[in-house]
């Protein structure tokens, strides 16, 4: 036996091996995910030609993350009151390391958060997903809607600049002219007779603590229900496979379908860093409350159908106002686009149904050529 | 039966809503009747209209007139008595009936009012009231008690029955339109025969003017026009002496510069008039480095290149030729900044003071003295320098953005494809299926 045999028979039993710290684990120990896990294994999505309308709604997420990121770093700049606000926010785009890019991407995303907050809505109507048993997802979807533009239109006065100081004061007019309850909005929303430093104040409540929190309730309900009942998929394509006698094809939500939704995260990633660096987010003038309004003052591009069309009502319509009766007729619309799952509960190729369809169609041709006249018309 | 109580309380809501929106513009309207009758009535108003002709031209456009937005009527400055309908009551000198003035009436018809200071407070309380007697000290009102009947008088102003407030853009006396009101009769060479005037083309000089420029393109209403520099009321052209007092009225460091410096008395004493003689007096050029030396040369007309006015005209354009073309190096810089997309609004607005100091340089040439020019420009340079770095720095800066954002996208892009292959191998798809 040689010296190094003789050594090695003589080395002490060796300590038995510190267990290697693992972090899911350690929660495991904790807190049972056994379910969760279950759920994702098994959580599928369905596959087929129309599912690319699905990522519209992970991209709306996705631009919504962005808008919280990039809200809360330029809350470390901003000051919301009528003196500071727009010198804050140039302070921010010019002086601040890279806060010309976060106001930007944070403005750029907030318009494709709403176009694709649209996009998401229209792509679930023409594709009947309102239908039983998704109601409920398409009212807490519309209520985000609503909110995401609500956001917009108190984010907009924000830089208390000259063009967002008078499309608040056009905004709220038109508020304001609602019977019964207008002079209460109106007060309200100012926060005064006119728009001044209090609402300034109180919009940035809006945006910053009501608005959010409000929406991550919604949001939450949105994402549960959705997960609680599955992707929808489209009538006809249902059809089909009932006729062929087998399931509609689907992939795992984990990773699969969830690695799709990456993909697209990342191009509109790109999408809004290339818009934010080639075209940054003007700053403009501040706002002088004293100054006549400059011509052509216009609202938020997802306002523009509304304000547009109201601009052609005749002022007066037999003894009505003619624009109480536009505004009236705009919420009679909503209210009815709001309640289209118990307008159409059945859809199917009956002729009621069709007729839903078309005059979807209809609407998204109005708010097109509306919005559209909007821009070109002085 | 209900159904048809649903229909009453439906049809109850409907009209309450419908009357909630109804009731407050018919009251509305109301409110605008009884506004109405309580106008009172003016009689003269109403037979004139009918009279045709120039008896009727006055009821045209007075309701519109300042006078009658005041509540002031024919009657306040014609007499009579507007309430009857008979009119040999109404034009009875028995109901003060003054009738029409004749023109050399026109100033104490007008100043009745206008020169009653405790009558005129309760229209303004900061309204001038000497205006009558400002006129008799003019070259207008001076012939006019000559006997002159064809010299201005208040109405070939201020026209007489569509009077409007000196502030009111379609009033023949809103700056922009006084050249066009003095004009009427300086410009018409028949109607100005027999006042010896050495020429009638001030308003088509002034129209070429730097001060014109500024009235009309860039909407100053401040800037000089012809009353400016005449008066108004008591309108007559400045002396040779007065001259540089008139425009040292705006431009008070010109005229302090030019009165302590050697020209003053070398003008007196060849008794050539003050400013105007190197910038004339309607068409005024807007003044620069090139009224000093080259072909448009000002000082060449009495000085020799090589003589010490003449050296002293190079050196001062030269010094600000220097600060003129640093402001630009800057203004362009910074404008390239702004255009790729940065915010350079702070920095383009404090490139008014070099300009400031450009234009103090400008003005500090009256004193005749290079020196202080240069002293002048130095500021104004080194403003200027700085600017034109900031920008240099924000444009290298974008430049490294825009790197930036490329390479950021080249990873993205490898990230987009990195999943793609991933889930290709995964599902082993095609490529191109969804």
């Amino acid at each position: 036996m040689s010296s190094r045999e003789k050594s090695l028979s003589a080395e002490p039993e060796t300590p038995p091996k510190r267990a290697r710290f693992s972090l899911s684990s350690w929660v495991e120990e904790r807190v049972d995910l056994g379910s969760v896990r279950e759920f994702i294994r098994h959580k599928t999505v369905p596959h087929h030609r129309s599912s690319y309308w699905y990522y519209a709604g992970g991209i709306t997420l996705f631009l919504f993350l962005v808008q919280v990121l990039t809200g809360s770093l330029l809350l470390l700049y901003y000051q919301p009151s009528e003196s500071n606000a727009f010198e804050s926010v140039r302070f921010i785009v010019t002086q601040v390391r890279f806060g010309w890019l976060i106001r930007s991407v944070h403005s750029w995303s907030a318009n494709l958060l709403v176009a694709m907050a649209f996009i998401h809505m229209f792509s679930t109507f023409f594709l009947k997903s309102y239908r039983k048993p998704r109601e409920l997802t398409w009212f807490s979807g519309m209520v985000l809607l609503l909110l995401m533009m609500a956001f917009g239109f108190s984010g907009y006065l924000l830089p208390w600049n000259t063009l967002s100081f008078f499309a608040t004061m056009v905004g709220t007019n038109i508020a304001g002219a609602l019977p019964l309850i207008g002079n209460f909005m109106l007060r309200f929303l100012r926060g005064g007779d006119s728009v001044t430093g209090s609402t300034l104040t109180r919009f940035f409540g809006f945006h910053v603590a009501i608005l959010p929190a409000l929406t991550i309730l919604v949001l939450v309900l949105h994402l549960w229900l959705i997960q609680k009942q599955g992707m929808s998929t489209p009538l006809q394509l249902e059809k089909e496979s009932r006729e062929r006698g087998e399931n509609l094809p689907s992939i795992p939500f984990f990773p699969n379908f969830l690695m799709r939704d990456m993909m697209a995260w990342y191009i509109v990633l790109a999408v809004v860093g290339w818009l934010a660096t080639l075209f940054p987010w003007e700053l403009g003038v501040k706002a002088d409350p004293f100054a006549s309004a400059p011509p052509g003052i216009k609202p938020e591009w997802y306002f523009l159908f509304t304000f547009q069309t109201l601009k052609y009502i005749p002022a007066r319509i037999l003894p009505f106002e003619g624009e109480v009766l536009g505004i009236l007729a705009f919420g009679l619309g909503g209210l009815l686009w709001f309640l289209v799952p118990f307008l159409d509960p059945n859809p199917s190729a009956s002729r009621w149904s069709r007729g839903v369809n078309q005059a979807g169609i209809w609407i998204v041709i109005f708010i097109l050529v509306m919005t559209g006249v909007g821009y070109v018309a002085k | 039966m209900l159904p048809s109580r649903k229909c009453i309380i439906v049809l109850a809501i409907f009209g309450w809503i419908v009357g909630l929106i109804l009731l407050p513009n018919l009251y509305a309207q109301e409110e605008e009747v009884s506004a109405a009758e309580e106008t009172p009535k003016n009689n003269c108003l109403v037979c004139h209209s009918h009279l045709g002709g120039q008896l009727a031209s006055p009821t045209g456009p007075f309701p519109t007139d300042v006078h009658a937005e005041k509540g002031l009527t024919c009657a306040s400055c014609h007499g009579g008595d507007p309430t009857s309908m008979d009119a040999k009551i109404a034009k009875s000198p028995a109901r003060g009936y003054r009738g029409r003035p004749s023109r050399q009436e026109v100033p104490e018809f007008c100043g009745r009012c206008h020169s009653d200071a405790s009558y005129m407070r309760q229209f303004n309380p900061t309204v001038k009231t000497d205006e009558v007697s400002q006129y008799y000290t003019s070259e207008h009102g001076k012939r006019l008690r000559q006997g002159d009947l064809r010299v201005a008088t208040c109405v070939n102003c201020h026209s007489v029955h569509d009077i409007k407030l000196v502030s009111d853009p379609t009033s023949p006396v809103y700056p922009t339109n006084v050249p066009a009101t003095c004009g009427k009769c300086h410009s018409d060479t028949d109607y100005m025969q027999g006042y010896d005037l050495p020429n009638l083309d001030q308003v088509d000089n002034y129209q070429k003017s730097v001060h014109y420029e500024a009235l009309t393109k860039e909407g100053n209403l401040s800037a000089p026009t012809c009353q400016t520099c005449h008066g108004s009321h008591g309108a007559t052209p400045p002396g040779v002496n007065s001259v540089t007092d008139v425009c040292g009225t705006c431009h008070s460091h010109n005229r302090e510069f030019f009165q302590g410096s050697s020209h003053r008395q070398a003008f007196e004493t060849f008794g050539v008039p003050g400013c105007i003689q190197c910038h004339s007096n309607h068409a005024i050029h807007r003044a620069n480095e090139t009224m000093l030396v080259g072909p448009n040369s000002v000082c060449s007309t009495c000085h020799a290149p090589d003589d010490n006015g003449g050296q002293s005209a190079e050196q001062m354009a030269k010094s600000i030729q220097r600060l003129d073309d640093s402001i630009k190096k800057a203004q362009e810089t910074l404008e390239q900044a702004e255009s790729a997309g940065v915010d350079m609004s702070e920095p383009l607005s404090d490139l008014s003071n070099a300009r400031t100091r450009l234009v103090m340089a400008r003005t500090t040439i009256h004193t005749l003295d290079p020196s202080r020019v240069e002293d002048e420009t130095k500021e104004g340079f080194r403003i200027a320098g700085e600017l034109e770095e900031e920008g240099k720095q924000k444009l290298q800066e974008l430049r490294g953005f825009r790197q930036g954002l490329v390479i950021s996208s080249i990873f993205i892009m490898m990230a987009v494809f990195g999943l793609y292959l991933s889930l290709r191998q995964r599902e082993r798809i095609k490529p191109g299926n969804p």
